[in-house]
């Protein structure tokens, strides 16, 4: 391959890997706002199906479907990747795919649950990854596939839960580097709907990309949700008029979004105004509304740095 | 000694109306997740310091037992750009209308927690949420939300923080701290509203309160007015009336 070639590769693989602190996703699974689990291990306590489909103005678009034990899912978005020394210059466009399989078993599921499940269970997951990142301007591909291991703890109304990503290569395009993290989430579900979480990224490699998270959701009358989540990354590079390793923000956002979700009211929650919005009765259909079952969420992610909004919009079914 | 003990706790039972600047009840600038506490009508006038005072006064009414507030403020924008630059856009006299209703309000124990949706500027539809708890010493109360009016996307939240008496009734004295960052999702006539602000209440009397504000505003890369660099300082009036409704939100 010729040399000049391949810095680009090495560029964009890089670069595509650390992409991640844009996706409102990728936060906690702590966070009920959060519906499809991003630690592979927590798919192993859903308790029913969620397809979603998400567009976003990032440009984007994202599709995923999660199970008891099982998620896959699909996306696609365009990255602009800035000069971390110099907030306001665009240096790069990546076109960015992933494909993501998922699966986890807890330890209650295979008999082993002596404390009992509410009090404690531990979960272990495997997420296969496919990425592939394609630059805008000179037209470069570059992927992998690997496989993230993870693990995850309920404790009575305590969420823990730790991710090795980029624990497996499975390949590599050549010139491309691993993005090897260890993802933490911590967070606490309580009784009345409101949940928060913290979460720290701790890359693997010198020039990894370290993040912190921060996030809450609250759930009025398990139909009406609002999340808000801060997150910020940093990553060491070299300056290029001095020379030296510098620790730079990479990002800083903050997320904020609201949904609601058409269910059947229950006939011992009271005959008042709420009902006629989340239970609509309309038409003579025998289960009554037609969006009963369906989700309707926006969203928006600010840059707190360069000022940029995206918004959101996302449409989920359970089943 | 004693004398003081009265005044304080008869202000106390009085509680605070306070409308933010763009109409809704709120902060200083951003809408909240609850009710106002005080009568069903409600009005503020007010203006900047400087030397070139800039009027705001705005009216409010409450009905269907607080869910629903109806309001008219005389400023729409504090910050809007055009082809000429940024500059705040306000009326002779509250035209500007807004409206707001509360979706939900939920009470457990000395917590309360509230979902509200409404229309107003300059976020255009916005919903919020609100988290409040009453403490011995001070009652803190959170909000954050987002909104759109199409040409940009706004997330705002903030702070107010209820001084009490050790026993937990609010003393007539209330700290807020708000801000808003805007994300223009279009390139003429768009809003950039993005700034924070703090603001000292004190109640007066059973239906007057005082309010001062300090606001400052992204710095924006156009010397006109509406850029403001030191900041805006804002003094206003507010006062209700009208016999007080029911300010908890039946589930």
């Amino acid at each position: 391959m010729n040399p000049s070639k391949l810095l680009p590769v090495v560029a964009i693989a890089r670069l595509a890997l650390a992409g991640d602190g844009s996706d409102p996703r990728r936060a906690f699974d702590a966070v009920p706002g959060t519906a499809h689990p991003a630690i592979a291990a927590n798919l192993a306590w859903l308790d029913m199906g969620l397809a979603s489909a998400r567009l976003s103005a990032h440009p984007g678009a994202q599709g995923v479907v999660s199970a008891p034990h099982f998620q896959v899912g699909y996306g696609w978005r365009v990255d602009e990747i800035r000069d971390a020394f110099r907030a306001d210059s665009v240096v790069e466009r990546l076109d960015r795919r992933e494909l993501r399989l998922a699966t986890a078993m807890a330890l209650s599921q295979l008999g082993m649950d002596a404390f009992g499940r509410d009090r404690f269970d531990a979960a272990l997951g495997f997420a296969f990854v496919r990425e592939k990142a394609e630059s805008k301007e000179t037209e470069l591909e570059a992927g992998r596939q690997g496989v993230d291991v993870s693990i995850a703890t309920r404790m009575g109304a305590w969420r823990g839960a730790a991710a090795l990503c980029g624990a497996i290569e499975v390949s590599g395009d050549s010139g491309s580097t691993r993005d090897e993290k260890v993802e933490l989430r911590l967070g606490r579900i309580a009784d009345d709907g409101f949940s928060w979480g913290g979460g720290l990224d701790i890359p693997v490699s010198d020039d990894g990309h370290a993040g912190l998270r921060l996030g809450m959701s609250r759930e009025f009358r398990d139909a009406i949700g609002f999340q808000g989540q801060l997150s910020t990354s940093y990553s060491r590079q070299k300056d290029p008029q001095t020379g030296a390793d510098e620790l730079v923000r990479n990002s800083l956002e903050l997320h904020l979004g609201t949904r609601i979700r058409f269910r059947p009211w229950g006939s011992d929650e009271g005959d008042t105004w709420m009902r006629r919005i989340v239970d609509p009765r309309i038409g003579s259909a025998p289960d009554g509304f037609l969006l009963r079952g369906w989700e309707i969420g926006v969203s928006a992610t600010w840059d707190l740095v360069g000022g940029e909004a995206r918004p959101a919009v996302e449409l989920s079914r359970r089943f | 000694m004693k004398t003081t003990s009265s005044i304080l706790l008869a202000l106390s039972a009085a509680a605070f109306a306070q409308n933010t600047i763009y109409g809704p009840t709120g902060l200083n600038f951003v809408p909240s997740a609850f009710a106002s506490e005080g009568g069903r009508w409600s009005g503020s006038l007010g203006g900047t310091t400087d030397d070139d005072p800039l009027w705001v006064s705005s009216l409010q009414g409450r009905f269907l037992e607080d869910r629903l507030e109806i309001g008219l403020s005389s400023t729409a924008w504090l910050v809007e750009g055009d082809s000429m630059g940024w500059k705040p856009r306000t009326t002779e006299v509250p035209l500007v209308p807004s409206a707001r209703w509360i979706l939900d309000r939920e009470n457990r124990g000395i917590q309360s927690w509230g979902y509200a949706v409404g229309v107003s500027m300059p976020l255009g539809a916005w919903a919020a949420a609100g988290w409040r708890i009453r403490l011995p010493v001070v009652s803190p109360e959170l909000h954050a939300g987002f909104g759109t009016p199409l040409n940009s996307i706004q997330g705002f939240g903030g702070v107010a923080v209820d001084l009490c008496d050790l026993e937990g009734n609010p003393l007539p004295l209330r700290l807020t701290l708000d801000g808003a960052i805007s994300g223009s999702t279009g390139t003429l006539g768009s809003t950039e509203e993005a700034y924070w602000s703090a603001g000292v209440s004190t109640r007066l009397g059973r239906n007057l309160t005082f309010q001062t504000i300090h606001r400052r505003d992204r710095s924006y890369a156009a010397p006109d007015k509406g850029r403001r660099p030191g900041g805006t300082s804002f003094l206003r009036i507010l006062w209700n009336f009208g016999s007080a409704t029911n300010n908890e939100v039946q589930r």
